[in-house]
């Protein structure tokens, strides 16, 4: 009845955790963007000729393109010349180790729950710190290194790996991609680069932990991961940012590449400050993240946890060209006060015997929006591919939307494709049977939604699935009640 | 019934509505530790609504009259405080809760218990020692307890489930209702063992039920009978008999009232 | 910047230039308007001068409009489709269409969207029915009319609805009186096509239900073999509180023929629309049926089948839009497609704010038969009430392998066990229909159309 509906709208939103600003000396460029910005931020970069005409050739196609406006979102216009596309901290050069490193900095990120410190960090996860515009640190590189795996910042791998950062950037998402992966690709700042050779099991969980920090600056980090012949990576990524009046911009890019047999598993934790109980405030978050299982019998799968940014605009996707690749994609989105997401994933068959699943839980509080868009195609010489989708959707409070827009398209007649869909809220029996057991009201309401969103939580790697239960609990509060 | 002591649950002069419809006209119910109850009575007669409005559940209006639990306002109480209380509700239709582990429900519910009580949370070893101890005793399979609350739990095992739960917390007051419908004799038999296995000096029982089947196997010291939302008759067991052989026709409220 | 979300509610098309401007057809469809303009009182002068204005500002819709990502209108806009011929007043002989005249019913016929025959010998209440042409209604109960025409098929972004109004000329009325209880099936029987020129074909039906009325409406859309046209056709449904439309729509076209339907349902309280709507296309067909539960109790039941091969295309829409709370749907199309056909599905279950213990049911099934063909299918769902029950579902695949061994080694030749169980996929829809004549003659052209089903009755 509405008095428990009050209160479980009332639970569900808390404040939100990471809000702060850390005072930093930066150097940011004037906002704006033209020709002259790019080739400035490829410049401080120190970037080969062929990486700035790169840049160049997408900031022009960029110019050519029109905002997208099929999703199901709503925001003022964008202004792109208002925003910053370059901030760092300060800093001589790159710092060697962690001792050169500003301890205001490393305080931030301690702060935030991610101690740089090797000796203080969880033993299986080597971390990349993203400030910004810029790595500031990657830990354990010298223990991957005995591996083989290349763990750093995507600014060192252009330096350091040239051959390898040419040979694949731009292969699964090119420069003209989508609206906002042609500005990435002209303006991208740091990000992670990952290489892990032919057969080599990657011994730890590798992480990049992103901060936006300085105010009316977008952030636009590039990731490349590939995974050679046999190779194995566990991939994670956390996001979160200062809270502030206005919208920033958050526009990455996010390339996998699985060789023969390879497997790509990436995880994220995606927190970025969602805007206060009025809609004011918070990241736009428009991002494109594809994968390619090149290879025979290689594996991507995309896990991500949802529970920031003003707007979510994100399709993980695989391309399945490899025969017997798999792609999965499991996924948690809860929207609360006035945050809208849009997102789903692209699973595209083109090899034989391709399986793909899709595992979508969607949570809609308060005022909030979110759509499930997905798209699941087996194309002519796809034979055998397979696909199952189901997407599940959590109504909490009767002023949020929840919508699924599902696009199947299939030319080959042995495939076999199936999607299911519900629509629920958490029912008052459910409640007062937990409740008749001696459970608190809230604890009923975050174990139900745990309940909801298991078969995802599943999929984390375990430090981040306590993380990922604490965080719903924390987005969830002010929503029930 | 003895006056000698602090009754477990007093219901005074009940009342109580449903969309505005009344529906318990005014029940008297007095329940001593150590006392197994049982109400009888036909479809529609108020049975279940008295367990809810005990357990606590909104949608049911008291219009008139009081419940005292060990002395205090039962119906102030939200329903995990009457949970914490001892009070205890088996469901006649139990909830099905995706996702969530019946062994981490099961938990969850004993700690909050347990903390209440002032114990510390019950060891995850003695936990699982406890619950496999309690399973056996109902005769619930293993691979119940590792699925999610009663999801796909057939009719009867979703009533073994609770007994589970029931001898799992402890409760002080187990209300029953109509725990034995559903079940083959077997699933009775052990239904009642598990509330037997509850019967003492701390503990009391009041069982909801339409047939006299249960009482066959839980015999209890008093039978009240139901009808229009008033208790028609109280007796001893006998009276559950004698209700089987005659059936609730001739038990109308304003006929027998003055038999209270 | 603010990110209000509030205002996410319907999703207006997008106008980005996703129409193509009317170019070969328009002059022809310019001067059929107005062929057709000076005909009718005012009222529908207006409604037909709007229609034609909507369509010179919108013109076509192209694969950038969402609701037309799978259905290119190319075959529509590249062919030049003209007015029928007014054709002399001869007598027609329907012995051609037996096959069609289903028993039982009370008939109106239609050949090249003039009104050629009126059965209404058969009804059994002829007082509580009128079943007319459009052009009669208009004559004998304008004021009704006026009321139902355009009342619930709105122009809004719809070029072609606003082409049929542009060129609107005749259709079929159908009312029944409140509380009457129809035992007559009315049977609406629309032939196509000339072989002298092609031709476009824009009728509007209109079907009012009065509360407590109950009624059978049959409709049945052919084409003159050889001919080639395209049907443009707009169906207006109203239906009364506690009214009841059973409405069986089947469309067997082949070769050049085009047909693109819009049903349009408004449903008071506890009003039931059952739909079944059946097609086996001939080059391209899109079949729409909206239905808006506007109060308490409504109840709308959408069945789909359709069965394509060579290189037709098969489209249909649904949208079942639950206005209000405590209204339920159900909705089970079923698609089977071979040669190099391409079939398209595209469902939407909406709920409004507000529009608690809506309980909507969607589910698409189709079998691909061949490599060549090709299927797209879209259930979507757009909730925005917490207390409701809503779910969908889709499976694309073909047929059962262990099925298909299973009768094998019971001795049935594939090729037969094949048909069988394609028989069996479309037959969950077919069983469902109203009348015992209609099903048979469904059964008939599935066996023709599959070549070789096994044999009934």
């Amino acid at each position: 009845m509405p008095t428990s509906t009050a209160k479980i709208e009332e639970l569900v939103s808390r404040e939100y955790q990471h809000g702060f600003y850390t005072p930093i000396e930066e150097e940011t460029l004037p906002p704006g963007l033209n020709e002259d910005i790019v080739r400035l931020i490829s410049a401080k970069k120190n970037e080969p000729a062929w990486l700035t005409e790169w840049r160049l050739k997408a900031y022009r196609h960029w110019l050519t393109m029109k905002e997208p406006t099929w999703q199901n979102v709503r925001y003022q216009p964008i202004d792109y010349n208002a925003i910053h596309y370059y901030s760092a901290p300060k800093m001589k050069s790159r710092p060697k180790s962690l001792d050169e490193v500003d301890p205001e900095l490393l305080r931030t990120y301690e702060k935030l729950g991610i101690p740089l410190r090797e000796q203080e960090l969880l033993a299986g996860v080597a971390v990349d710190a993203v400030f910004d515009s810029v790595s500031v640190a990657t830990t354990f590189k010298e223990k991957l290194a005995e591996h083989g795996v290349i763990f750093c910042s995507f600014s060192e791998a252009v330096q350091n790996y040239p051959d390898l950062v040419r040979q694949y950037l731009g292969t699964v998402v090119p420069y003209n991609d989508n609206f906002f992966a042609a500005l990435n690709s002209a303006v991208f700042s740091d990000g992670s680069f990952c290489y892990v050779p032919k057969g080599v099991r990657c011994p730890m969980e590798l992480s990049t932990y992103f901060r936006i920090n300085a105010a009316k600056t977008g952030q636009f980090e590039r990731t490349l991961i590939i995974a050679d012949e046999g190779a194995y990576v566990s991939y994670l990524e956390g996001c979160t940012a200062p809270m502030r009046d206005e919208n920033q911009l958050h526009a990455a890019v996010v390339e996998l590449v699985a060789l023969e047999g390879a497997e790509i598993k990436y995880s994220t934790v995606q927190n970025w400050y969602p805007g206060d109980k009025e809609g004011r405030g918070g990241i736009y978050n428009f991002v494109t993240k594809r994968g390619i299982c090149l290879g025979r019998g290689s594996k991507i799968s995309w896990t991500q946890i949802e529970t920031g940014s003003a707007i979510t605009w994100k399709y993980p996707s695989v391309i399945l060209r490899g025969d017997d690749s798999v792609g999965e994609f499991y996924s948690v989105a809860l929207t609360n006060h006035y945050q809208q997401a849009d997102t789903g994933t692209k699973m595209i068959h083109l090899g034989r015997n391709t399986r793909s699943t899709i595992l979508s839980k969607a949570i809609s509080a308060g005022h909030g929006q979110n759509s499930y868009r997905g798209l699941v195609k087996v194309m002519r010489g796809a034979e055998h591919a397979r696909n199952y989708t189901q997407c599940d959707s959590l109504l909490i409070g009767d002023r949020c939307g929840a919508h699924t827009f599902p696009y199947m398209e299939v030319r080959n007649s042995t495939a076999i494709v199936e999607h299911e869909a519900t629509t629920s809220k958490i029912s008052e029996e459910q409640l007062f049977y937990c409740q008749s057991r001696g459970i608190l009201l809230e604890d009923a309401v975050s174990m139900i939604v745990s309940g909801f969103c298991r078969q995802v939580f599943q999929e984390l790697p375990m430090e981040f699935a306590v993380e990922a239960h604490k965080l719903m609990g924390v987005s969830l509060e002010g929503a029930i009640g | 019934m003895s006056m000698s002591k602090q009754p477990l649950l007093e219901i005074r002069n009940l009342h109580v509505s449903v969309d505005g419809t009344p529906i318990l006209r005014g029940i008297d119910l007095l329940i001593h530790r150590g006392e197994v109850h049982a109400i009888m009575g036909p479809n529609g007669s108020g049975k279940s609504t008295l367990c809810y409005v005990l357990a606590g559940r909104e949608g049911y209006t008291v219009t008139k009259g009081q419940v005292l639990y060990e002395g205090r306002n039962l119906l102030e109480m939200s329903p995990e405080e009457r949970a914490h209380a001892g009070l205890f509700l088996a469901f006649q239709y139990p909830v099905e809760i995706p996702g969530v582990g019946n062994m981490y429900f099961l938990r969850t519910a004993l700690n909050a218990i347990r903390k209440h009580r002032g114990l510390e949370p019950i060891d995850a070893m003695d936990f699982l020692q406890l619950v496999r101890e309690k399973a056996k005793l109902v005769g619930i399979d293993e691979r119940l307890l590792k699925r999610s609350v009663n999801e796909g739990f057939s009719g009867g095992e979703k009533k073994r489930n609770e007994v589970l739960q029931m001898a799992i917390l402890e409760p002080t007051l187990a209300i029953l209702d109509e725990t034995d419908s559903g079940l083959d004799i077997d699933a009775l038999r052990i239904v009642a063992d598990g509330v037997n296995a509850l019967r003492n000096e701390q503990h009391a029982v009041l069982a909801i039920t339409h047939y006299q089947r249960l009482l066959e196997y839980l015999v209890p010291d008093y039978v009240h009978v139901l009808v229009g939302g008033q208790i028609v008759r109280s007796g001893g067991p006998e009276l559950a008999a004698e209700l089987e052989r005659r059936g609730y026709a001739d038990l109308e409220p304003q006929a027998t009232a003055t038999l209270q | 910047m603010s990110t209000r979300a509030s205002a996410a509610t319907a999703r207006a098309l997008s106008r980005d230039s996703g129409f193509v401007p009317p170019l070969h057809g328009f002059a022809s469809y310019e001067s059929a308007a107005a062929q057709f303009a000076a005909s009718g009182p005012a009222w529908l002068r207006q409604l037909r001068a709007a229609g034609l204005e909507t369509f010179r500002q919108l013109g076509f819709p192209t694969t950038r409009i969402e609701d037309w990502k799978y259905s290119d209108t190319t075959p529509i806009v590249r062919e030049l489709f003209q007015p029928p011929l007014p054709s002399p007043e001869t007598q027609v002989d329907l012995g051609l269409w037996k096959p069609w005249l289903y028993s039982e019913c009370a008939r109106l016929v239609f050949i090249q969207g003039r009104l050629v025959a009126s059965e209404v010998a058969a009804l059994a209440q002829p007082d509580q029915v009128t079943l007319l042409s459009l052009q009669d209604a208009l004559a004998k109960e304008e004021s009704y009319v006026r009321r139902v025409l355009g009342a619930c098929a709105p122009l809004n972004e719809r070029s072609f609805t606003a082409l049929n109004l542009a060129l609107l000329h005749d259709g079929a009325w159908v009312r029944v009186v409140p509380g009457t209880r129809l035992t007559t099936p009315i049977q609406l029987l629309f032939v196509g096509g000339s072989v002298e020129r092609p031709s476009i074909l824009c009728p509007r039906n209109l079907i009012v239900l009065g509360d407590v009325a109950e009624a059978t409406v049959i409709e049945c859309w052919i084409g003159q073999s050889g001919a080639s046209f395209f049907t443009n056709e707009v169906t207006e449904v109203v239906l009364g509180e506690e009214a009841h439309l059973t409405h069986l729509r089947i469309v067997e076209e082949r070769g050049a023929m085009l047909h693109l339907g819009l049903t349009t349902v408004q449903q008071s309280r506890g009003s039931t629309y059952r739909s079944q709507v059946v097609t086996f296309p001939g080059q391209w067909t899109r079949v729409e049926v909206l239905t808006r539960l506007e109060a308490q109790g409504a109840t709308a039941f959408l069945d789909g089948l359709f069965v394509a091969n060579d290189n037709s295309f098969v489209d249909h829409h649904t949208a079942v839009d639950h206005v209000h709370g405590g209204t339920t749907s159900r909705q089970l199309y079923k698609g089977v497609l071979d040669g190099a056909a391409h079939g398209v599905f595209n469902g939407k279950v909406f709920v409004r704010p507000g529009a608690l213990k809506s309980d909507a049911q969607q589910m698409n099934k189709n079998l691909l038969l061949s490599d060549n063909a090709e299927i797209d299918t879209k259930p979507q769902l757009e909730i925005f009430a917490d207390d409701v029950k809503c779910s969908h579902g889709a499976t694309i695949g073909r047929l059962d392998d262990n099925a298909l061994f299973y009768l094998r080694a019971r001795g049935v030749p594939a090729d037969e066990a094949r048909r069988l169980l394609i028989y069996g996929f479309a037959n969950e829809i077919v069983e469902r229909v109203p009348l015992e004549i209609a099903e048979r003659s469904l059964r008939a052209i599935l066996q023709r159309r599959l070549a070789g089903a096994p044999q009934e009755d």
